[in-house]
């Protein structure tokens, strides 16, 4: 009788061995955070008071015009000062994990370790920060596209017609769920004429990261799955610089007295620990980040709703 | 009290019969949704159908701590509500009544509009119209929001909304903004129209047939776009076999 694997599966053979290589499961890494204009960093809360600060916007430069007088002594009224704040407060967000000893020591080369459930804490805060984004974009006031239809060309130049129309200056961003996005191309391939989709390239998503997917009338777009959804539609929308902005909250060394054994790493916004309970033999992983983010100017957006 | 030894059962006890766990979990997946209010901006309208008519468009107001000044804490969110009081938004009271389909497909009257669900990563909020269905299971679940999604309810809630006076009524002004619009639209492939190309022609059909029942409807708040009058259908669908029209004139 040959030896044959299926004999020799009790005692000399597994039924499945794992494979050496540890891959990430499919996860929308786009992120907003680090692209050019996109979005405004008004620094930190630190040392400051308070948690909320209050952005003030004034009417100058030029929003109040010279007048003409109707003689050459006329007596000129006073024009008051037009002024508003939009608040930003942050507030905490967090990420813990927890692996046990055992669990460390069983892993291969290539596995989940205390050092790699750190390093991806970064990666989870930004996908928080592009969930936090797109769900502040959809308070736009003003909003294009129609309930329960497909988004067209038609809804996207709507959108920059409205930007436009309000003096909005650019860069345009045009930020839409995968599904407006597809109906979009859909739209796209039933367009003539000069306009032309320039699609992301190898180089374009090197320098900006996933969730660039071209560009179209010189507006960047971005796919996001983030994207909420409003009456059975997403509400995606077009924005103009200077329409966000977000404040951080950054802890320092006052914070790390009495930390005992455990390890910070302050990578970029996040703060990462890691620290052992002894009792239980489990490392935990604990990712903080204080953050806060607010729509600052109506004007400078229009949301663009379309079927879901 | 004394031990009783007559009381207890056999060593070998007869097997009894026991339900089987079923370990089962009606949770949501995904990630959860905040909590929000639906508030409308009065520049916001649409023109649905001409059943409908212009109905106010519904923002959905996220009340998340972190998000346009909301705080934490159990009074976190007035901030944000307050702040759209000021810039004029109405702020629809999650409590109010509101216009569902029923299962035979009639709208009927119900109240409220947020609900909460269960999810595995937390709890997670929609509206009364949403119809979640999970499909696949594991770690690829995902939650269907929108397939099922009551559009019928939705619209009639917006009527009802326009219709109690629980949102004032448009300004012409912006029903007119959303007539430009939509001119732009019905002309902006006019001249492609002219070549014959019959998905053209019916998007051009469609975009202008819209237009005119928006114009319809407009009138009766006294909205009107300027210089212009309703195109009839055969001057579109002649534009579209390439005679000469002034369509686009």
């Amino acid at each position: 009788m040959p030896i044959l694997h299926a004999n020799l599966e009790t005692d000399f053979r597994l039924a499945a061995q794992l494979d050496q290589a540890l891959f990430v499961s499919l996860t929308d890494m786009a992120s907003i955070r680090n692209v050019p204009g996109a979005i405004d960093f008004h620094g930190t809360v630190n040392n400051s008071g308070s948690d909320t600060h209050r952005l003030r916007y004034v009417s100058l430069g030029g929003a109040d015009h010279f007048v003409a007088t109707a003689a050459e002594d006329t007596d000129v009224a006073e024009t008051a000062l037009t002024d508003t704040s939009v608040d930003i407060a942050v507030t905490r967000s967090a990420l813990r994990r927890d692996i046990g000893d055992l669990a460390i020591a069983t892993g291969y080369g290539a596995d989940i370790d205390p050092q790699r459930l750190a390093a991806d804490m970064v990666a989870s805060y930004d996908g928080f920060f592009n969930e936090t984004f797109a769900t502040t974009g959809a308070t736009a006031a003003s909003d294009v596209g129609s309930t329960g239809v497909d988004m067209s060309v038609d809804d996207y130049h709507d959108a920059i017609y409205t930007l436009e129309l309000a003096s909005v200056p650019g860069p345009y961003f045009c930020v839409l769920h995968p599904r407006q996005f597809a109906d979009f191309q859909a739209s796209l391939r039933a367009e003539g004429g000069a306009a032309m989709f320039a699609p992301a390239t190898f180089d374009m998503l090197g320098i900006r990261g996933q969730g660039f997917a071209g560009t179209y009338l010189g507006v960047e777009i971005y796919k996001m799955s983030d994207v909420i959804q409003t009456g059975g539609d997403r509400e995606g929308f077009m924005y103009g610089a200077g329409t966000f902005g977000y404040k951080v909250a950054i802890v320092d060394q006052r914070s790390m007295l009495g930390s005992g054994a455990s390890l910070a790493v302050r990578m970029d916004e996040v703060l990462v620990e890691v620290n052992r309970d002894t009792s239980r033999a489990v490392v935990e992983i604990m990712g903080n980040a204080w953050m806060g983010m607010a729509l600052k100017e109506q004007a400078r957006i229009v949301g663009i709703v379309t079927d879901a | 009290m004394p031990h009783d030894f007559a009381a207890q059962p056999p060593a070998k006890a007869a097997p009894q019969k026991v339900t089987a766990v079923t370990l089962s979990d009606d949770r949501l997946p995904g990630k959860p949704q905040p909590k929000f209010i639906y508030a409308h901006h009065p520049g916001n309208w649409e023109f649905v159908s001409e059943e409908t008519g212009f109905v106010p468009r519904i923002s959905k107001v996220p009340l998340r701590p972190g998000i346009n000044g909301c705080r934490k804490g159990p009074q976190g969110h007035l901030p944000v509500l307050s702040r759209l009081r000021m810039e004029g938004w109405v702020i629809l009271n999650e409590d109010g009544p509101v216009k569902v389909s029923s299962p035979t497909g009639e709208i009927v009257d119900d109240h409220g509009y947020l609900l909460r669900y269960d999810g595995v990563r937390g709890a997670t909020y929609a509206d009364v119209w949403s119809r979640p269905f999970v499909v696949g299971a594991g770690p690829s679940a995902r939650v269907d929001w929108s397939s099922q999604y009551d559009r019928e309810g939705w619209n009639a809630w917006r009527v009802f909304l326009r219709e109690s006076g629980a949102v004032p009524p448009p300004s012409p002004s912006v029903l007119a903004a959303n007539m430009r619009r939509q001119e732009r639209r019905s002309r902006r492939r006019i001249a492609e129209a002219h070549d014959g190309a019959p998905h053209v022609q019916a998007i051009v059909e469609h975009e202008t047939a819209k237009f005119n029942a928006m114009r319809e409807a407009a009138a009766a708040y006294g909205a009107k776009v300027r210089g212009r009058k309703p195109q009839a259908k055969s001057r579109v669908v002649r534009a579209a076999k390439g005679k000469r029209t002034n369509v686009d004139a």
